[in-house]
């Protein structure tokens, strides 16, 4: 799960403007994105929202190769000599 | 001793009729003027809009008749519909994988301990990623065999991690509903 951790630098060291609430400022130099620039209430929200994935990860991150190679192949088509032909009629004298 | 077999058809594993998930394009029928496809859902959605579209059409999408696990059963027949699991065929795996699904290496995917059991004539495993619903109307026949009452537990206990189900505080009241029954709170 990703991690971001915290370097902190005292604002008599560094210049940045003043980000309101819901708002993130961009920070880009020649066109290239140098950072972002965003509230502390904006960045505690993140924050949880990080936190709120690491205790419940979505089943998406867990799944293994051979699972996703396994579901795919649920819907994959199948020829007729692959086909359950058997199992089918055996439904139909049920 | 054994596990008990569930009553009903849930559990059960029964061959159906299944459509494939809705994806683009999407190829509209019933046009007066004849199908048209649409490379996109926001296409689709800039079509209804228009009123060039109704917002309630026929779309041409595939379907498959499969085998699928019934998750409930629908004794009284109030509700047409069932939830359930497509299975896969293990055959169709790689080498590594099917020997993963058949032993049981993997959470997402239940191989069923005997096709025969089940009326199938291939070894087929549930894959827990593919809920779908079925409408009675689309099941053809009885199952021919069930998944037991321990099997099917498994079932559901995976099923609640695999759709992201948060059922923390559920378990927090349930048990000490529990205990307050046995008089242990």
């Amino acid at each position: 799960m990703y991690e971001m951790l915290v370097r902190e630098i005292s604002s008599s060291v560094v210049r940045v403007p003043k980000p309101v609430p819901g708002t993130a400022v961009k920070v880009t130099r020649y066109g290239a994105v140098l950072a972002f620039v965003i509230s502390p209430e904006d960045y505690e929200a993140v924050e949880a929202m990080m936190d709120a994935y690491r205790n419940h990860p979505p089943i998406e991150s867990e799944l293994t190769d051979a699972e996703l190679r396994a579901h795919a192949a649920t819907d994959e088509l199948e020829t007729a000599e692959e086909y359950d032909y058997d199992g089918l009629a055996a439904a139909l004298d049920a | 001793m054994s596990a008990r077999p569930l009553p009903g058809v849930q559990g059960g594993v029964v061959w159906a009729l299944v459509a494939y998930d809705f994806r683009q394009p999407f190829v509209v029928c019933d046009r007066p003027e004849g199908a048209r496809t649409y490379e996109g859902v926001a296409d689709l959605a800039g079509a209804v809009r228009a009123r060039d579209l109704p917002p309630e059409l026929r779309l041409q999408v595939g379907a498959k008749l499969r085998p699928v696990l019934l998750l409930q059963d629908r004794p009284a027949g109030r509700l047409k519909e069932f939830a359930a699991l497509k299975l896969t065929r293990v055959e169709k795996l790689d080498d590594a994988t099917q020997s993963t699904v058949r032993n049981h290496a993997v959470e997402r995917f239940f191989a069923l301990p005997d096709n025969e059991r089940f009326g199938l004539g291939r070894p087929f495993a549930v894959d827990l990623l593919s809920l779908v619903r079925v409408h009675e109307s689309a099941i053809v026949g009885r199952p021919n065999g069930s998944l037991d009452e321990n099997e099917f537990r498994v079932i559901c206990e995976r099923l609640v991690r695999v759709l992201d189900l948060d059922v923390g505080q559920l378990v927090v009241t349930e048990a000490a509903a529990l205990l307050k029954r046995r008089g242990l709170i």
